[in-house]
């Protein structure tokens, strides 16, 4: 047990460390200057965290005079309550359908497959788990505890009162910590539970239900029913839970509450403990380890690998062959786009053509000059990052896609082509609407619209591809569109506006879409010329 | 000329049999693809697998799949990096008889390996690389 707890200590503090390194601070680093830093670190972020809860507590309590203007402290609980309800029936669903216990490939090897207590694992892995889930709780509790303080301390809140201030969002917070423990705990029983030695207990998933039933009975009695029904079972049932938390507010013990939901806390793990005799360590390595490393990869940038591995999942194992019809040739290549896009659309790899969309609409609401060169700025960068979504998951399987038997520019063209015309179309239609519920005519900017958008799309892909090495491609390395390829693009974007802007009338016009074809045309040349030297090197 | 890696990549979105039918349309091979490809892929030992994903093969499966790419189309010249590194005694049989049977159509192939037993039964000419010097 105690290489567990090593090897678990070592796990929480290169994550600490990692945390840590946001504000350049080396745990490593021994030095007294470096402690020194360390104290002015807590001491700076303990002055702005609550300099920043007491402007979410402004809002917080004219919220809570919304919910209840007669009683704000009940109006805090419930919200509370809320949180805290809705935030478990949630993790309760999801324990039931995965191991709640998050375990690496390496935790596999050196900890699931060995006959080490399971109830001690369980109990030395839930504390880094439950401080990450409980932050956002506690901050919660904290702007709540300072939002009641703003509403029940008379006057204005000035400095010598800050201590005072202060002591309300400390006593919520001390309250609502055993609570969220409590809940936790209770959560990863049950998800351990559906894990045991012998048997995986399937089908677990419809106790949601009541569970979720139950929340909304003790919100309904909290908010309706505990006064008039005061001596009523279920009423004292919600009354014993919710005493504890009250106090946190300033009504009750916080003894008293402290204590009770400290052995709410402590009863809690011991059915943790007690559900953990037989748990299967393995089986819950099998259902998290990609959990795991998914979460490392986003954590540590490796976001294609991120991507890579959720797509992975979302495929599943098998599918029956497509009927999309296919074209000889080159053309192969957008029966191939289709058939990738098909499988794997969903709602975030939608958002970036969204974004295009959303960008163009609001276009022409913008009054001035600045405004609108903030939004095609944001759309060049979208742009220029959704146009070589295809042709960098193309370069990455280098050892497949350049023995193709096509041209070198048929390749580039038909690669391109399906995100030129579909962001083309996107962003032509919400220019369009966007004209129309403004009112406002935006002619000038869709007649040059084709021609920008295939100069940022080619920019775009001369820049990854003149970075791109084959030594590297062939192990998979594919370069994203660096700082250089945006401001081509923003550059390649400026000319023709700044020329239909200064020149006027029709001459403008077609002098600045001459520019902006031409200029597509030079960027697609580009590329080429990138690919072609990339692949003689 | 056809490469072969050590480490095949494929498409995460298309199956096995879908990269066999997109590797014979861009070469222009469709006729009488679908029986050419179910003998390539029972040969392979990968027929009951041709509706999976490649990232769900195994090493040894992956390395049958990149071959069967390179095989499902003409080729003068073939490359290949240590063939036989992820497959079983079955698989490098079956590997032997069908590049000899390819040698014997007079295509070229180049291959780099550890395994004797592959340099014996097909090695016409043998380059040996000793601390990165090419000896006789």
């Amino acid at each position: 047990m105690q290489a567990v707890h090593w090897l678990r200590t070592r796990q929480e503090e290169y994550e600490l460390s990692y945390w840590l390194s946001f504000v350049a601070y080396d745990q490593r680093d021994r030095s007294f200057n470096n402690r020194i830093y360390l104290l002015y670190i807590i001491l700076f972020f303990s002055v702005w965290i609550f300099v920043v809860l007491t402007f979410f507590a402004s809002a917080g309590s004219i919220i809570l005079r919304l919910v209840n203007p007669l009683n704000p402290i009940r109006a805090a609980l419930f919200l509370e309550i809320l949180l805290l309800g809705v935030w478990s029936v949630v993790a309760f669903w999801l324990s039931l359908r995965r191991s709640p216990v998050v375990f690496s490939e390496e935790d596999e090897v050196l900890i699931c497959q060995t006959p080490i207590s399971r109830s001690l694992v369980t109990l030395r892995w839930i504390l880094m788990p439950w401080v990450k889930s409980g932050i956002l709780f506690w901050l919660a509790a904290i702007i709540l505890g300072f939002s009641v303080a703003e509403t029940s301390m008379p006057g204005v809140i000035t400095a010598n009162r800050i201590l005072e201030y202060a002591g309300y969002g400390l006593r919520a917070w001390v309250v609502v910590i055993p609570v969220h423990l409590t809940l936790f705990a209770l959560q990863w029983a049950v998800g351990i539970l559906r894990l045991q030695k012998d048997k995986e207990r399937q089908g677990l998933a419809w106790l949601v239900i009541p569970a979720a039933l139950a929340l909304f009975s003790f919100l309904w009695i909290f908010t309706f029913g505990a006064d008039s029904t005061a001596r009523m079972p279920w009423s004292q049932i919600v009354s014993s839970i919710t005493y504890p938390m009250l106090a946190g507010f300033g009504q009750g013990n916080i003894s008293i509450s402290i204590l009770t939901s400290g052995l709410f806390a402590i009863a809690a793990l011991a059915v943790m403990v007690w559900s953990s005799g037989t748990f299967s360590l393995s089986r819950a390595a099998q259902e998290t380890r990609e959990v795991d490393t998914l979460e490392a990869a986003s954590r540590y940038g490796f976001t294609d690998y991120a991507r890579q591995l959720q797509d992975q999942r979302r495929l599943g194992v098998n599918r029956a062959p497509t009927r999309l019809p296919a074209f000889d040739g080159a053309g192969i290549l957008i029966w191939k786009d289709l058939l990738q896009s098909q499988r794997s659309f969903h709602l975030s790899s939608a958002f970036i053509w969204v974004q295009l969309f959303l960008l163009l609409l609001g276009f022409a609401f913008l009054p001035d000059l600045g405004s609108r060169a903030l939004v095609i700025g944001f759309w060049v960068i979208q742009l220029g990052q959704g146009s070589v979504i295809r042709l960098r998951g193309d370069l990455a399987l280098w050892a497949l896609t350049r023995q193709l038997p096509f041209a070198l520019k048929d390749f580039l063209l038909f690669n391109q082509i399906p995100a030129y015309l579909l962001s083309l179309l996107i962003s032509e239609a919400g220019l369009v609407m966007g004209s129309a519920i403004a009112k406002t005519p935006m002619d000038g900017m869709a007649i040059l619209l084709p021609g920008i958008a295939a100069s940022v799309a080619g920019l775009a892909a001369f820049d990854v591809i003149r970075q791109a090495r084959s030594n590297m491609l062939i192990a998979g390395y594919v370069p994203e569109v660096s700082a250089a390829g945006i401001m081509l693009g923003l550059v390649a974007t400026a000319i023709p506006l700044l020329i239909r802007s200064f020149i006027p009338g029709i001459i403008g016009l077609f002098l600045s879409t001459l520019m902006s074809l031409g200029i597509g045309v030079l960027a697609v040349n580009l590329a080429y010329r990138a690919y072609h030297h990339m692949d003689a090197s | 000329m056809v490469f072969v890696p050590d480490v095949p990549r494929f498409y995460l979105e298309l199956t096995a049999w879908e990269h066999l039918r997109f590797i014979a349309m861009a070469h222009g091979v469709l006729h009488g693809f679908d029986q050419q490809a179910e003998t390539l892929l029972r040969k392979l030992g990968l027929w009951e697998a041709r509706d999976l994903f490649p990232h769900h093969f195994s090493r040894g499966m992956r390395l049958k799949l990149g071959l069967a790419l390179a095989l499902i189309r003409p080729f003068e010249v073939l490359l290949l990096d240590e063939p036989t590194s992820a497959l079983d005694s079955e698989g490098v049989g079956l590997l032997i008889d069908e590049l000899r049977y390819y040698k014997e159509q007079g295509a070229a192939i180049l291959l780099s390996t550890h395994d004797p037993n592959l340099i014996d039964q097909l090695g016409d000419r043998t380059l040996k690389i000793q601390n990165g010097i090419i000896e006789a």
